[in-house]
């Protein structure tokens, strides 16, 4: 080897040396917490972090988890999380699927929330949870902070919101949700978005199902309509009003790949009119 | 899209009506008020008065109003949650379904885990019975309770006693993921606990000695509710061979000191097919078959009990050997396996100066062999497993 290249070498990994480890770049420093090390967990190994829970995150194709302690003396640490899925919308899947009940929503990623000490938020494909064992002002403070400087680092993504093809009059604020499976119960529906709305009797939900094909969409409506013993035969472009027993009243339409349908809405003109505008939208 | 014209509305919509009471298995009532067929087999929860059908409902997954509509239906009546299922979703879910139905129809558990103080652990349960729209839930449990220590906590054993005190809770009961025996034994010398939830399926090694125990607490007036009964739901790690879980949940109740067992139920599919064991709980020769067969393939898993650590002479790291030895063969991860030899360090022949292994596994695992070969990893260049 000659001196020169042995020089090169030595240059070259004083630099490595010197460059942040980029994953410590995902998490900002504060002032009056310390950055403490990163732990990376694979799906085979969020059971090690989570126990249980790590079947709801691998459900929604989760790929990557990021942990970091950040500390202020013995007692007082908050923890940031950046758990990495496949796509937005899985990320977005499992925020909606732990999203409380009663939060302060915050200007945030593409959408958050404070509850209690935690705030939570999805960005891009990464769901994000900061957290800490205290609540006091100085602590909800810091976990903003983090929260914040996180979401800054997180590529902003620029294809269309996930649930923008809804109507957009009468929802009910905050109750998106996508389902991975098994939705409304049954295993044959599965990647479903849905949407709460006001009604002027009774909130009903819309909901759009993404098949992998227009074969597989009219398996699976042969196969809904075979549950509520319906006696007609799945076919594309026709609304069917469906009792389910346990889920209520359903009209649902196969279009293509797609499932359309609500829950809730007892008059067919009404599904149909919200219907349309959903598929129309949907283009 | 085809206008829906009123004659085939009512072709539809009658067709669909009467489909309604005609589904073998998840036949509906005129509403969602839980009956008790007579052929449900129910037994005794202890000395708790709770009379509790076989199947019960885990609710840790719990996204759908429907799967509990129709579990009601089929007559399981008990409702097993958590204060931190889903970040309290789980316990909204089933608030939503179980409050307007007259309170003494079904049961409903609840766990917090173990806080610093008992200020603290009400906020929680009172944020849990706020969820569950309830005043009381029927079991209280001390969640995920791994030994005598933490389950003798004095600060949370007062607390546990003072929500039954104050009638925020009719039961109070301990979880239990690990350390069964240990633990399980503690709550028999306790005896301050009315329900020990507990895993228990037939891939336990140490199922006869923690059958024992069972049975002595059950005769200490003890409830016992089996949970992860299918044992992880699949046979191998690829998860191509599902666990038989109607087999998987007769076999846990051939024993009768499980009171109840409390499966993840995801479906209605999946509902169906565990309800048909609220009414036959007898294994055939399939089933027994089945699972004869599960036993053999289960070698791969390491119940990170750690109850070998102090019986092995050189102290090695043996979870985590064993861990390697998962990461080679059953993820088949080479990488993985040897980043993990490397650094626990102990070269390439952990075993070879003891003539015989003084620590005994629970699972029966041959642990010299697997330490023996798993440790060849680090002689193996680490560009031959990349």
């Amino acid at each position: 080897m000659t001196a020169l290249f042995r020089k090169c070498i030595v240059f070259i990994s004083g630099v490595l040396l010197l460059v942040p480890n980029a994953h410590t770049q995902h998490f900002p420093k504060i002032e009056t917490f310390k950055k403490g090390n990163i732990a990376t967990y694979t799906p085979e190994e969020l059971w090690e972090y989570i126990n249980g829970a790590a079947v709801y995150y691998i459900d929604f194709a989760f790929k990557k988890l990021k942990v970091i302690e950040y500390r202020n003396g013995p007692d007082n640490y908050i923890k940031a999380e950046i758990y990495e899925h496949s796509s937005p919308i899985d990320a977005f899947g499992i925020y909606a699927y732990e999203r409380s009940g009663k939060a302060k929503y915050l200007e945030i990623g593409s959408q958050g929330y404070l509850s209690h000490s935690s705030l939570n938020f999805y960005k891009n494909t990464c769901y994000v949870k900061v957290h800490s064992n205290q609540k006091d002002s100085l602590t909800l403070l810091a976990i903003r902070e983090i929260g914040y400087g996180i979401a800054k680092r997180i590529p902003e993504l620029s294809s269309p919101k996930p649930f923008d093809a809804f109507p957009a009059e009468n929802r009910i604020e905050y109750s998106e949700k996508y389902f991975a499976s098994n939705y409304l119960g049954h295993s044959f529906l599965f990647k479903a978005r849905e949407i709460s709305y006001t009604g002027n009797k009774a909130n009903y939900q819309l909901f759009r199902i993404k098949n992998a094909n227009t074969k597989q969409s009219l398996q699976n409506l042969g196969k809904y309509l075979s549950f509520v013993k319906s006696g007609d035969s799945a076919a594309e472009d026709y609304l069917f009003k469906l009792n389910d027993m346990f889920n209520g009243t359903l009209f649902i339409i196969a279009k293509g790949p797609y499932l359309y349908g609500s829950i809730g809405i007892e008059d067919s003109f009404e599904a149909e009119s919200l219907l349309q505008t959903l598929i129309e939208q949907s283009k | 899209m085809k206008k829906f014209d009123r004659r085939n509305f009512l072709l539809t919509g009658s067709a669909s009506i009467a489909g309604l009471a005609i589904t073998p298995h998840l036949k509906a009532t005129s509403s969602t008020a839980p009956g008790k067929p007579r052929d449900i087999i129910n037994r005794k929860l202890g000395t708790t008065g709770i009379e509790i059908p076989v199947i019960s409902m885990g609710c840790g997954k719990l996204d759908s109003p429907a799967i509990v509509k129709a579990a009601l239906n089929l007559g399981i009546t008990h409702f097993d949650t958590a204060h931190g299922y889903r970040q309290g979703n789980s316990e909204r879910v089933l608030g939503e379904v179980l409050s307007p139905l007259p309170r003494n129809s079904y049961t409903v558990a609840t766990k917090i885990k173990a806080q610093d103080t008992e200020e603290k652990f009400f906020e929680l349960l009172d944020i849990s019975l706020e969820r569950l729209k309830i005043e009381y839930v029927d079991i209280l449990y001390l969640h995920a309770v791994s030994s005598r220590d933490v389950m003798l906590n004095h600060v949370m054993l007062n607390a546990m006693k003072k929500a039954k005190a104050l009638g925020k809770t009719k039961n109070i009961g301990i979880s239990i993921h690990k350390n069964e025996l240990e633990v399980l034994q503690a709550a028999i010398d306790c005896s301050e606990y009315d329900v020990v939830l507990l895993s228990r399926n037939f891939k336990q090694k140490h199922g006869d000695k923690l059958a024992n125990k069972i049975a002595t607490a059950a005769s200490k007036g003890i409830g016992i509710i089996g949970m992860k009964v299918m044992a992880g739901g699949f046979l191998d790690k690829e998860k191509l061979q599902p666990v038989n879980c109607k087999a998987a949940l007769k076999w846990v109740l051939q024993d009768k000191n499980i009171h109840t067992t409390i499966p993840t139920i995801l479906n209605l599919d999946q509902l169906q097919e565990n309800a048909s064991v609220l009414k036959d709980i007898e294994l055939n020769n399939d089933e027994k078959a089945l699972l004869a067969l599960n036993e053999k393939q289960s070698g791969l898993y390491c119940n990170a009990c750690s109850q070998c650590v102090d019986s092995c002479r050189k102290y090695l790291p043996i979870p985590e050997l064993m861990r390697a030895y998962m990461y080679a063969y059953g993820h088949r991860d080479l990488t993985k396996a040897k980043e993990l030899i490397s650094e626990l360090g102990n070269g390439d022949s952990p075993c070879a100066s003891c003539s015989e292994c003084s620590t005994s596994c629970i699972l029966d695992f041959d642990l010299k062999d697997k330490i023996t070969d798993i440790s060849r990893l680090n002689k193996v260049p680490a560009d031959f497993v990349a």
